[in-house]
C-alpha cells in the first residue's frame, strides 16, 4: 500500500470510528428513515391519487442527502477544528487531499447505504436500469451535498457556529423542491437546484420512467463541478486556520 | 555534514498580524541534542514563534530553516521528523489512549509495538483503553507527548508542557525530556517557568512583547546580569551573612575561614526570573 493510501485508508478509519460514535451524527440518517416510517404510517395509501411513494422516497432522500450530507461533512470539520486536532492531523504527515478523501468516504458510504434503506421502506421498486441511475444520481447528489457541508465547515469555528451556518443552507435546499411541488412557479427555479433534479427523478421514475436529460445532467454536474471549485478555492484562502 | 548544521535556524523573523506585530526580528539557532529554551510570558509571540517554525505560518520577514528545509517550502514529509506537542487539547476525546495513539502509528508508519514500550514509559499502560475526554490533566499530557515521539523525531516541540501538571507529572516530563535530549532530539521547548527553563535548557531566550532580549546559556546570563555579587555565608553559631564583594568581604571570609568558623558559603547570582524582571521590566507570572 502506498504511503498516500495508507493515510487516506487510516483518515477513513478514523472518520468511521467518530462518526459511530457520534449520536448527534447519527441521527441524521436515522431521521431520514424514520420520517418515512412515520409519514408511511400517516398518509392514506390513496392519497396522492395512489402514488404516495415517490413522495415518501423523496422527502427521505432530500433528508439523508441535503440535510444529512451537509451535516455529516460540516460538524466533522468544525469539531477538528474546534478541538485543534485537524491541526495535529495535519502535522502528521497528512495533506489536504489526503484528509479530504479519507474524511469523505465514510460518510459518502453510509449515506448512500441509507439512500438505499429508503427504497424498500418507501414502499418502491425499481427495475435494473431505474436503479443504475438512482445509484448515480443519489451518488453525483450526495458528493455534492458533502462538499457544500464541507465549505461551511471551513467557515465555522464551532460545531455550534457550524450548526447554524447550516441550518439556512440545507433547509432552502431540502425544502424549496418540496414547495415545488405545490408551486409551479418556484419548481421552474428548483429545476435548477442538484436537490430539486433529485426530487424530480424520483417523481419521474414512479411516474413514466426516467429518461437521462441533458439539463438534468448538466444541473447536478455544475453543482459538483462549481461546489468543488468553491471548496479548493475556499480552502487555498483560508487554510485550516480560520 | 549534516550533523554540524543547525537543526533550526532562525534569521531576522517578523510576524505582523493587521496592526499588531507579534514577533520582531527574532534569531537564534538549535542544535542536534540541545535544549532550546523559549522564555516569556503569556502573549510574548512564542506559540506564534513555533508556529511560523513548524510551516503553520508564514512569517512576514525573515527566514528560517527546519532541518535544512525552509519553513515556507516544508511539505508533509517533513512532519515525519517533527514532533509537537501544542498547548491546546489535540487529542480525540472520544477514543481511547491506545486508540489515539494507533492512528498515528498508522499516519506515521510506526511500529504498534513502540506504543506498549512508550505508554509503559509513561506510566499510562494502566489506562490505555480509557476514553482521552476523561483522563486527567497530566495523563493528557503526556499522552500528547507519546504521540509526538511515537516516531522518534529529530525535533520536538514543546510548547508549555508542564503547564497546570502536579509537580510529580511535571519531574516525570522533565525526565522524558533529559531522555529525549541524550538521544540527541533537538528540543524547542517554551515556558514562562524560569525554575523548569534552568533546570532543563542548555541554551534559552528571554522573550518580551516579540522581541528577543537576551540569550544564551542559564549560566552565561546568571554571571552577565550578576551585578551586585555577593555571598552568602553561613557561620558555625547558625548566624547567615550576606556580604559584598569588595576587599573587606575577602578579608572577613579569610578570618573565619582559618578560625574554621564556616559551614557554608556560596555566590549568589541572579535566578532567570531575576534577569527577566532586569531586562524587561515585568515577571512572568
Amino acid at each position: 500500500m502506498s504511503d498516500s493510501l495508507r493515510k487516506i485508508s487510516t483518515i477513513s478509519r478514523l472518520k468511521a470510528f467518530l462518526m459511530l460514535r457520534n449520536m448527534n451524527l447519527m441521527a441524521m440518517p436515522i431521521f431520514a428513515i424514520a420520517f418515512v416510517l412515520i409519514f408511511k404510517s400517516v398518509i392514506p395509501k390513496n392519497a396522492m391519487g395512489g402514488n404516495v411513494h415517490p413522495y415518501l422516497l423523496s422527502f427521505g432522500l432530500l433528508f439523508s442527502i441535503v440535510m444529512g450530507g451537509i451535516m455529516m461533512a460540516c460538524y466533522p470539520l468544525a469539531e477538528e477544528k474546534e478541538k485543534n486536532t485537524l491541526r495535529v492531523l495535519m502535522t502528521s504527515s497528512v495533506t489536504a487531499r489526503e484528509f479530504f478523501i479519507g474524511s469523505l468516504i465514510p460518510t459518502f458510504i453510509f449515506t448512500m447505504v441509507i439512500n438505499f434503506i429508503l427504497i424498500p421502506i418507501s414502499g418502491s421498486a425499481f427495475n435494473a436500469a431505474q436503479l443504475l441511475a438512482f445509484v448515480i444520481v443519489t451518488a453525483i447528489t450526495t458528493l455534492t451535498s458533502l462538499v457544500i457541508g464541507l465549505i461551511v465547515g471551513l467557515f465555522s469555528k464551532t460545531q455550534m457556529q457550524a450548526g447554524l451556518n447550516c441550518m439556512p443552507v440545507a433547509f432552502i435546499l431540502m425544502f424549496a423542491p418540496i414547495l415545488g411541488q405545490m408551486m409551479p412557479n418556484l419548481a421552474k427555479i428548483t429545476a435548477y437546484l442538484y436537490s430539486g433534479v433529485l426530487m424530480n427523478f424520483i417523481y419521474a421514475v414512479a411516474d413514466k420512467g426516467y429518461q437521462i436529460n441533458w439539463r438534468d445532467s448538466l444541473v447536478v454536474l455544475i453543482w459538483l463541478g462549481v461546489s468543488s471549485g468553491l471548496f479548493l478555492l475556499a480552502f487555498k484562502r483560508r487554510g485550516f486556520s480560520s | 555534514m549534516e550533523s554540524l548544521q543547525p537543526v533550526i535556524q532562525v534569521l531576522g523573523i517578523s510576524k505582523v498580524f493587521g496592526k499588531q506585530t507579534a514577533l520582531r526580528d527574532v534569531s537564534f539557532q538549535v542544535a542536534k541534542g540541545e535544549i532550546f529554551g523559549f522564555l516569556g510570558p503569556s502573549g510574548a509571540g512564542k506559540t506564534t514563534t513555533i508556529k511560523i517554525l513548524t510551516g503553520q505560518l508564514l512569517p512576514t520577514v525573515g527566514q528560517a530553516t527546519l532541518l535544512g528545509h525552509s519553513v515556507t517550502e516544508i511539505d508533509e514529509h517533513i512532519y515525519e521528523q517533527v514532533g509537537i506537542v501544542g498547548d491546546t487539547s489535540g487529542l480525540y476525546e472520544r477514543l481511547s489512549v491506545v486508540e489515539n495513539l494507533r492512528i498515528f502509528a498508522r499516519l506515521l508508519n510506526v511500529d504498534k509495538a513502540r506504543i506498549d514500550v512508550l505508554l509503559k514509559r509513561v506510566g499510562l499502560d494502566q489506562d490505555r483503553d480509557k476514553q482521552a475526554g476523561k483522563l486527567s490533566t497530566g495523563m493528557k499530557q503526556r499522552l500528547r507527548l507519546v504521540r509526538a515521539i511515537l516516531h522518534q523525531p529529530r525535533v520536538l516541540f514543546l510548547d508549555e508542557p508542564t503547564s497546570g501538571l502536579d509537580p510529580s507529572s511535571v519531574a516525570d516530563v522533565h525526565k522524558l525530556i533529559l531522555e529525549l535530549k541524550a538521544q540527541g532530539t533537538a528540543i524547542f521547548l517554551t515556558t514562562h517557568n524560569m525554575t523548569e527553563a534552568t533546570q532543563l535548557c542548555d541554551r534559552v531566550a528571554l522573550l518580551n512583547d516579540g522581541v528577543i532580549q537576551e540569550q544564551g546559556t542559564p549560566q552565561e546570563l546568571s554571571l552577565k546580569y550578576n551585578r551586585h555579587r555577593t555571598y552568602q555565608v553561613l557561620l558555625a553559631d547558625n548566624q547567615s551573612l550576606t556580604l559584598p564583594e569588595n576587599e573587606e568581604t575577602a578579608t572577613r571570609i579569610r578570618d573565619w575561614m582559618i578560625a574554621g568558623e564556616i559551614r557554608s558559603i556560596h555566590s549568589n547570582e541572579p535566578s532567570l526570573e531575576d534577569i527577566f524582571l532586569e531586562v524587561t521590566g515585568r515577571s512572568l507570572a
